[in-house]
């Protein structure tokens, strides 16, 4: 079992620098993997519409295996553009650490808590108060800036924990120059349920939680218009549940995608700080990890002003259909129409 | 914990998507529209006008036939499907029908559609209209080349077609003329994605991102 694994985890690799050797001799470089996934994309989008509508004529075993392939193909392909929830997610990783099952965990949750955001969206919105689904679609935009403020909070505790770490390294710096365990202990961060009792880790292991925590709902509450879409319309089809469970399958292939991201982040630093640990002095060592921790948290902070004063999201509506109608009277005052389209 | 025989593959995995990370976040498309493509010549056989048939996808014509249903006043679903073709209509206008239409190099001026309708069959909205030119072109030995895009690429525009091979209905000629027709797949090419996906949604057509994913029909008569 695990050599299979392990022959499967290097195919995956095998696979994907060969893609990577093609593009770049063949198709002229990295940008051009990016419109390769896209187009991947596009074309598991397309089978996935195909396949929920026509489970809703004719369900049976092989449209139901068809349909939850063509989800998590969709969710892997989904996850592996760009996108500033990964962004924020390796920044943070790279820059503040975490044991390996951390990683895992995080990614999956807020992959997972995505597609949650999406269901109780269409459930909330449509089944609930009665929108339209194209109307749901429209809040998505309103979520999207959320998340986007939420990033930059998040950046900004990050600054301030650092700054406060700076300063405790620098105190105990101070008061017991020789006898730093700090050095000891930061080799154990890999491991971080073997705790060695060092006085900057026990004080800080719930509060890692905490943002980590906060790293999960900033990125995860932001969900796909598509996967609102593909709701609605599967609740028109008389068939929510087909949604919900290509929706739940959809995320899983993306909590994949993220969580090899995530798992490389925690790798990458973890090489770092053992190169690093074994040239410069604990207390420089300590000193190093504080300004990565602020550095990773500037980066954050800036990516989460820049996303809410531009507000980047994909449009929400398209032009050839103009915005859904506004909701009545009665309803929300932020349901008004998005800014985007026209 | 994570065996270390998983790391160097991992490891490599993780180098390529973090390598693809620094890339523009190139939105992709929500929706779809089939395209058919009819060139109308008169009597003289000069290019007049473009007869266009869009199909929008499943999932959307779904959502939208749920907004007819309940917006519908006394006139049923026929008139609200009327109410919708002006809509879009009106919304096309401004953004020239999301149509570009070249004879040889020269850009042909485009005019407004008065001539439309909207059907729903099986469960597919359908928009059906009548672009004309400013004025009618010769077009014999010339090649005659279109672009239909959505420049914000939220929906995909292309040629009806049975997995990648387009269907021969796709792109007609109708009249007397003698035309050799084809279709030609996008090929986007990176550096001027990257230039695009730069640019606001809200930039002009110009520059839209949508132009590098269109599909190219291409007309040659003689």
């Amino acid at each position: 079992m695990p050599l299979t694994l392990t022959r499967l985890a290097w195919l995956a690799a095998g696979l994907l620098t060969a893609l990577l050797v093609w593009q770049l001799v063949f198709q002229g470089g990295l940008q051009g993997i990016s419109l390769q996934l896209m187009a991947w994309q596009r074309d598991f989008h397309r089978a996935l519409t195909m396949a929920i509508t026509g489970l809703s004529g004719t369900p049976s075993p092989a449209t139901w295996t068809t349909l939850l392939g063509i989800s998590f193909g969709y969710g892997v392909f989904h996850a592996a553009g760009p996108g500033h929830g990964k962004a924020v997610l390796t920044t943070y990783l790279v820059s503040h650490g975490g044991a390996r099952r951390r990683a895992l965990a995080l990614s999956c949750a807020a992959s997972l808590l995505q597609g949650l955001v999406a269901i109780s969206l269409v459930v909330l919105l449509v089944h609930g108060l009665g929108w339209l689904t194209r109307q749901a679609m429209g809040s998505v935009a309103w979520v999207e800036q959320a998340s986007f403020i939420m990033v930059a909070l998040l950046g900004a505790w990050l600054c301030l924990r650092a700054i406060r770490q700076l300063r405790a390294s620098a105190a105990v710096a101070e008061t017991a120059s020789g006898k730093a365990h700090t050095h000891h202990h930061l080799h154990a961060h890999d491991q971080a349920h073997d705790c060695c009792g060092g006085h900057l880790v026990d004080p800080q292991r719930t509060e890692d939680w905490r943002t980590a925590l906060a790293t999960v709902v900033a990125i995860g509450i932001r969900p796909c218009s598509g996967a609102v879409l593909l709701l609605g319309a599967a609740t028109l089809l008389g068939n929510f549940m087909v949604g919900v469970a290509a929706v739940v399958v959809m995320s899983l292939g993306t909590a994949l995608t993220v969580s090899t991201l995530a798992l490389a982040s925690v790798f990458a630093r973890g090489w770092a700080e053992r190169r690093l640990a074994s040239r410069i002095t604990s207390y420089g060592f300590a000193r190093l990890l504080g300004w990565g921790s602020l550095t990773g948290g500037l980066a954050i902070l800036a990516l989460g002003i820049c996303l809410t004063l531009t507000g980047v999201g994909s449009p929400s509506s398209s032009t050839l259909l103009g915005e859904p109608p506004p909701r009545s009277a009665t309803a929300a005052p932020d349901a008004a129409p998005p800014p985007f389209g026209g | 914990m994570i065996p270390a025989r998983f790391l160097r593959p991992i490891l490599l995995i993780a180098l390529i998507m973090g390598a693809l990370l620094p890339l523009p976040v190139v939105a992709h498309p929500h929706g779809w529209i089939d395209l058919r493509m009819r060139l109308v010549l008169d009597d003289q056989g000069r290019l007049e006008a473009l007869q266009q048939s869009w199909r929008l996808d499943p999932f959307y014509s779904l959502v939208v036939l749920e907004e007819l249903e309940r917006e519908q006043g006394g006139g049923g679903l026929e008139a609200a499907l009327d109410q919708l073709g002006s809509e879009i209509r009106d919304n096309l206008s401004p953004q020239g029908y999301f149509t570009e239409l070249q004879l040889g190099d020269e850009r042909l001026g485009l005019g407004e559609v008065d001539n439309y309708t909207v059907l729903e069959r099986d469960g597919r909205i359908e928009f059906v209209f009548l672009l004309p030119l400013t004025e009618p072109r010769v077009i014999e030995g010339e090649t005659l080349s279109y672009r239909v895009f959505d420049p914000t690429y939220y929906i995909e525009v292309v040629h009806e077609a049975d997995g990648n091979e387009p269907l021969d209905d796709a792109l007609v000629v109708g009249g007397e003329l003698v035309c050799e027709t084809r279709i030609l797949a996008a090929e986007p090419d990176p550096e001027r994605v990257l230039e695009a996906a730069m640019l606001d949604v809200d930039d002009t057509a110009e520059t839209g991102l949508g132009r590098h994913f269109a599909e190219t029909g291409e007309v040659v008569c003689r």
